[in-house]
């Protein structure tokens, strides 16, 4: 099934026009705080506090511009001109191209997630929520160590998003999902699995579930990389290598019953663009439209203000806010910066199990990025998301653990940011909270 | 057996064209150079698909369209595909131009042996 997106907005809006559109454009720019808003009440998720600009805090977005309802008046332009150079964009003060895209992706919650939607599933679905995976051999290019951790990355991609838990067993165990490398003609007697191309051409194949009711065979699910080619985890990647991660997570994609998607940025489109460690919001619709969304069940947060760096030489300057803190940090620098989150271990007599950590962070351009995002159970790192390279504002980053285990001994989210060169401005991230909801 | 070719509506001249029909091994069919505009003559490959791999270089630098696998794609086996590729920004994509098969299956089925067609040659603009 494939579903056709309705745009909500499209090139062309400019200074001057009015009805509708531009009321849906004023809607947008209020909500995400570039305009003052009429209604000040915010949720929890995307209140109106976002991008954080130099010594903003809350007393100071009330003095965001004011626009006539409507009329694409100059306050208009000017906080559509401040979104599209807080994103990276030609600040046009017009709905140009690049624009529409961006108003059309970044959207919150899952409420409007039909219009979003151009993935395609057929109904291909697990009966189950529990599914394991196991790895039968793996790549002479990396350590069997990384791969293991690469495949943990990507099933986190899509336990984030859902309510699926992604075990790894044995070999022999018979998992939904086999994970093999393999070159040219590699099918097992009586199985229909193309064959292999060498270098170039097709990086790997999956296999879909079945349409349920009809009986699951031992291939569906199984997920082959195709081992003529040089796979790495190291990102940005050598010339002519391809990196694992972004391959096995849209090859999971297809083990859970995912087609290809046609929307630019989907980790389901056809082609492979280089790293990417984040679904796009297509790909959540998709994976929830087959098995369902998930609201928060136990969630624990922390206060930006109580963040610990860990190298204080790599700092230029830290200061608490009302309700975050900025670090600035020294031009070209790597630092940790960590939540100890407040952890609910037992909640009446029963033990909580992890399902992802969450984060809402701003940073000042796209040069300073959170680079890795680890998460401790007590002294134990049970899952480490590395590369995901997120800058800008991040009204709510999400993390997930793919084996959602127990939790035993306090929860700690270390987060690696990598500062660029460039401005103080540019060289901040405004941390706001850290997270994690159990299940 | 089809014939694939390659129009280069990137609005710039491409000094490099290269497709590889995926899934196929050996090196990729050299397509260019391509003129703005122009059509590469056509290429006789064992089977093809509604996606291709593309390697391009040009005033704009080099760029690279890799499919993930050819799920979902059904191998076409007759007629005449022509694939046009589009350049925005740093961004290449490539799309079967729609009347290059008959209906939307672009598989045997949908594809007439007897198709013709006066046969592009390397600078033919024809659109
Ligand atoms: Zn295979
Ligand atoms: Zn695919």
């Amino acid at each position: 099934m494939a579903t056709k997106a309705k745009e909500r907005f499209t090139a062309g809006l400019a200074p001057g026009a009015r009805g509708e559109d531009v009321t849906a454009l004023q809607d947008y720019l209020e909500h995400f705080g570039y305009l003052a808003a009429e209604d000040p009440e915010h949720d929890t998720f995307c209140g109106p506090s976002y991008p954080l600009g130099d010594g903003d805090d809350l007393a100071v977005l009330e003095d965001r511009p004011d626009a006539d309802a409507g009329s694409f008046d100059d306050a208009t332009a000017e906080a559509l001109r401040h979104l599209q150079a807080y994103a990276g964009l030609r600040p046009t003060g017009e709905v140009d191209e690049p624009t529409a895209q961006l108003l059309n992706s970044k959207r919150c919650g899952n409420a409007d997630q039909s219009e979003l939607a151009e993935f395609s599933t057929s109904g291909r679905k697990w009966a189950t929520n529990n599914l394991r995976y196991s790895l039968e051999n793996t790549t002479p290019n990396i350590t069997t160590g990384a791969v293991t951790m690469a495949m943990q990355q990507a099933f986190a991609m899509w336990s984030a998003h859902s309510p699926l838990r992604f075990t790894q067993v044995a070999a022999s165990a018979g998992a939904e999902i086999r994970i093999r490398f393999a070159t040219g003609a590699h099918a097992a007697t009586g199985t229909n699995d193309p064959a292999f191309d060498g270098p170039g051409g097709v990086l790997a194949h999956a296999f879909y579930p079945s349409v349920p009711p009809a009986p699951v065979t031992a291939i569906m699910g199984d997920a082959h990389f195709d081992d003529a080619e040089t796979w790495t985890v190291t990102v940005p990647p050598q010339a002519g290598h391809t990196d694992l991660v972004t391959v096995a997570a849209h090859e999971f994609g297809h083990s859970l019953g995912l087609g290809h998607s046609s929307v630019n940025g989907a980790l389901m489109q056809a082609f492979y663009g280089g790293p990417q460690r984040t679904l796009h919001a297509d790909d959540i619709s998709g994976l929830q439209h087959l098995y369902g969304g998930v609201t928060l069940r136990h969630a624990a947060w922390i206060h930006g203000t109580g963040v610990q760096v860990e190298v204080d030489d790599n700092v230029e300057s830290i200061r608490r806010y009302g309700f975050y803190t900025r670090i600035i940090g020294k031009p070209n620098t790597t630092n940790w910066y960590h939540f100890a989150i407040p952890t609910p271990v037992i909640v009446a007599g029963s033990r909580l199990n992890w399902h992802r950590a969450l984060l809402r962070f701003v940073t000042g351009s796209t040069s300073t990025v959170v680079r890795d995002v680890h998460v401790y159970d007590g002294s134990s790192r049970i899952i480490a998301h590395q590369a995901v390279n997120l800058g800008g504002s991040n009204a709510m980053a999400v993390f997930g653990v793919p084996h959602k285990p127990p939790v035993y001994w306090g929860a700690g989210i270390s987060i690696g940011v990598t500062t660029g060169a460039g401005t103080a401005s540019e060289r901040r991230i405004d941390l706001i909270s850290g997270g994690v909801d159990f299940t | 057996m089809p014939r694939v070719r390659v129009r280069n509506d990137t609005g710039a001249p491409l000094t490099h064209v290269a497709i590889r029909v995926p899934g196929t091994p050996g090196p990729g069919l050299q397509l260019g150079p391509l003129e703005s505009g122009t059509t590469s003559g056509w290429a006789t490959v064992p089977v093809a698909y509604a996606i291709v791999g593309v390697e391009v270089d040009g005033d704009a630098g080099p760029a690279t369209l890799q499919p993930f696998d050819l799920m979902d794609e059904p191998p076409i086996e007759h007629g005449e595909l022509t694939y046009c590729l589009r350049r925005e920004g740093a961004r290449l994509s490539v799309e079967l131009e729609s009347d290059a098969t008959t209906g939307d299956g672009a598989s045997d089925d949908g594809m007439s042996d007897g198709w013709t067609t006066d046969g592009g040659t390397s600078g033919d603009a024809e659109r």
